[in-house]
């Protein structure tokens, strides 16, 4: 059931509770309303006729109190019965009634009650003759009750009011709370369910040609949350997926180089040892035999980085301290930058050790410190940083859960392009002149992070810099030697 | 348990009981059948004396109209009978009513105390105070004192008798008994009488005036029988109906100048 079928329907039922309980605080409301209408009759006329009677004296003219009361009832269609009562002896009876048959009855508790108390006495009545309401008041003559009024109202009128007011009202009431809805409902789809909507058919979008269209990330409601939050998981799960591919990629690419150096070593070492041999044993000139052997040993070297690259080298892993190493290493550092290059160091306090290939991670510095170089033809700031890292709070590395120590080696050159970062860890790649590099740096510095447990990662803005990050595991310190580096 | 038990079949016998003593009670109320009997017959048997002025008389086609022939019209419409009107003399209508001839009387009674003793009246429908009516020309009477000495014409059997045979200035000799409303006012406009005792004068153009204030205030009423109670709440329904309505008051103007 869509969301907004559900709204409606909350609607359509909220609505109707509303309705029905207007229409029925209308209904009480009304009918006590018409009531106290017609008491404020009652008592007015009551008042009147209480005014036409000074004496008791007034008493003896019965006809002109019976034309007092037809007047009344003539002037009140409502009223259909009025009588005056007077006590006789001990007992309330009627003198005069609009009904003369009534005169000498007995009145009945509610003028008595009125009678003995000096008040108005309301009573309602019901019978198959109708409903009425019954208004017995005091006659004062001289601040001495002198007799009651007792006037009978019929109360069909209320009835046909009520109706009448109802049907009126139910209609203004249904068609305000209908309105009222649908404005409700046509504000919630237009704020909510429609940007739900496109939020949805966004994501419909990404899923299937992995391009996220625009969304409205501005809002600042929970809605503009689900937007942003949806732009910032679709983001990243792009890249994550970009550096899936590249991480496959260099898998395959290091299989298969890692095969091919491991029998061209093999091929190598037969022509190298013979060579040396033949330089050992036999007289051919030097001429000869030594770019054999130049030649063997370049193969050799190469051999070497495809392996490194491969993640198939030698490593004597150690525990180091980093921020040691690197320092150790600033005067290498100054000699291969220019002069133009500063260089800035930056270290955590409390670095951790990691478990790495000393020899290695020197020239994994060494090699990146080139490369910002090189990036950085006009002068720069190269920095070199080291900081700890739990990947548990670091979503960005494709690293299982564990501490790290990331070494990262930082240019304001040129930058690349994504599709350059992308491809700059593959063997081979360079952007370089043919006979500048070799395009086995980066590689190497790849296959070497991945051979020790780590990661390295690219990170590059187009014309702003390139950051090179080296991930290598935290040393387990109780198993090693506490410090190898003084 | 027990005693509750015991309570619930006490308020039990205690309702069987009002129900024993209410029932003849309910017997006694159901038989009066007036409007039932009037309902099966289908229609409503009015008695009036017509022409009486504009409250009944016969219209040039020899149709009885005027303000009491419309409020029986109104009255039987309501209950969807049909109206049966039965003219007679004004001094014979109580009469037919009590032996049954007929179920109501309509025909300008005014009420009176007497009267509502020994028949049921509805609520007042009409304000029928009692004026002096003199032709146009007249100038010397002016209240009920000028009369000393004029001649009066008054209808027979009516308020307007009785008023002026009570009255302190009116000679019995010089007041003249009508049967015939159409005949004294004839004779009131060629000056055979000086003035007459009336309740209102017609629209029809006459060169008849009312003298005010009048002479008394009284109220027409429709008459039953004095047990018939369900009809004349009916009636009563109808004269409430119309008078709230404001159709009272239209049927008044189409008949009265005021």
């Amino acid at each position: 059931m869509k969301i907004s079928s559900k709204i409606l329907g909350v609607f359509v039922l909220t609505a109707f509770g509303v309705f029905v309980v207007l229409a029925a605080s209308h209904f009480v409301r009304v009918r006590h309303l018409f009531e106290e209408d017609f008491l404020r009759n009652a008592k007015v006329l009551a008042h009147a006729l209480d005014g036409s009677i000074t004496a008791p004296s007034d008493f003896e003219a019965r006809g002109k109190l019976l034309t007092t009361i037809q007047k009344t009832m003539w002037l009140n269609p409502d009223v259909v019965r009025i009588d005056i009562n007077v006590p006789d002896g001990d007992v309330l009876t009627t003198l005069v009634s609009s009904e003369p048959t009534r005169a000498g009855r007995r009145a009945d508790a509610r003028n008595t009650e009125a009678f003995r108390d000096g008040t108005q006495v309301v009573s309602f009545q019901e019978s198959e003759r109708g409903k009425f309401v019954a208004l017995s008041s005091p006659i004062r003559s001289a601040k001495k009750q002198i007799g009651t009024f007792d006037i009978l109202y019929i109360l069909e009128v209320i009835d046909q009011r009520i109706y009448v007011s109802m049907i009126y009202s139910s209609i203004i009431y249904f068609f305000s709370v209908f309105f009222s809805s649908v404005l409700l409902y046509l504000f919630i789809r237009s704020s909510i369910i429609k940007r739900l909507d496109q939020l949805s058919q966004a994501v419909g979008v990404y899923g299937r040609e992995g391009m996220l269209p625009d969304v409205d990330v501005e809002a600042r409601d929970e809605i503009g949350d689900l937007a942003r939050d949806i732009s910032q998981m679709t983001a990243d799960h792009r890249e994550t997926q970009q550096r899936l591919r590249q991480a496959q990629r260099l898998e395959a690419v290091g299989q298969l180089t890692g095969g091919i150096a491991h029998d061209f070593n093999n091929i190598l070492t037969v022509i190298q040892g013979n060579a040396e041999t033949l330089a050992k044993r036999s007289r051919a000139p030097a001429k000869l035999l030594t770019p054999i052997l130049q030649a063997a040993q370049s193969g050799s070297d190469l051999i070497k980085r495809l392996l490194a690259f491969s993640r198939a080298q030698s490593l004597s892993p150690e525990i180091i301290a980093l921020d040691a190493l690197v320092s150790r290493m600033s005067d290498i550092l100054a000699v291969s930058v220019e002069d133009a290059v500063d260089i800035e160091l930056s270290f955590e306090d409390g670095l951790w050790r990691v478990n790495a290939d000393y020899g290695e991670v020197e020239n994994a510095v060494l090699n990146l410190a080139i490369n910002a170089r090189d990036a950085m033809p006009d002068g720069g700031t190269l920095t070199i940083e080291c900081r700890n890292i739990t990947t548990s709070s670091a979503r960005e590395l494709d690293l299982p859960a564990a501490d790290y120590v990331c070494l990262a080696v930082r240019d304001t050159g040129s930058g690349m392009s994504e599709e350059v970062a992308e491809n700059a860890f593959d063997p081979f790649f360079t952007t370089k002149d043919v006979n500048e590099g070799s395009g086995l740096g980066l590689s190497m510095v790849y296959g070497f992070a991945q051979q020790s447990g780590g990661h390295a990662r690219i990170s590059s803005t187009l014309g702003e810099g390139t950051t090179v990050s080296l991930y290598l595991p935290r040393a387990e310190m109780k198993k090693g030697p506490t410090a190898q580096v003084a | 348990m027990k005693s509750k038990k015991l309570g619930t079949l006490g308020v039990l016998a205690a309702l069987a009981l009002c129900w024993l003593a209410l029932g003849p009670l309910n017997q006694a109320q159901a038989a009066d059948t007036s409007l039932q009997n009037v309902k099966q017959r289908g229609a409503l048997m009015v008695g009036t004396d017509i022409p009486y002025g504009v409250m009944e008389f016969l219209d040039e086609a020899g149709k009885p109209v005027g303000i009491d022939i419309e409020i029986a019209n109104e009255i039987t419409a309501d209950l969807g009978i049909e109206l049966k009107l039965k003219t007679m003399p004004f001094a014979d209508l109580f009469g037919a009513l009590k032996k049954g001839e007929i179920d109501a009387v309509i025909s300008a009674v005014t009420i009176t105390e007497e009267r509502q003793k020994e028949m049921l009246f509805s609520a007042p429908y009409m304000d029928a105070g009692m004026s002096i009516a003199v032709a146009d020309t007249t100038t010397d009477i002016r209240q009920e004192k000028d009369l000393a000495g004029k001649s009066v014409g008054v209808l027979a059997g009516t308020v307007g008798e009785k008023l002026m045979t009570k009255s302190a200035y009116v000679e019995d000799a010089n007041l003249r008994r009508y049967k015939n409303n159409e005949d004294r006012l004839r004779d009131l406009l060629e000056g055979k009488i000086d003035a007459a005792i009336v309740h209102f004068v017609s629209k029809k153009p006459s060169k008849i005036k009312l003298i005010s204030p009048p002479l008394t205030q009284s109220f027409y009423g429709v008459v039953t029988r004095l047990d018939d109670r369900t009809l004349m709440d009916s009636i009563n329904f109808t004269l409430r109906r119309i008078k709230r309505s404001g159709r009272l008051e239209a049927i008044k103007r189409k008949y009265i100048n005021e």
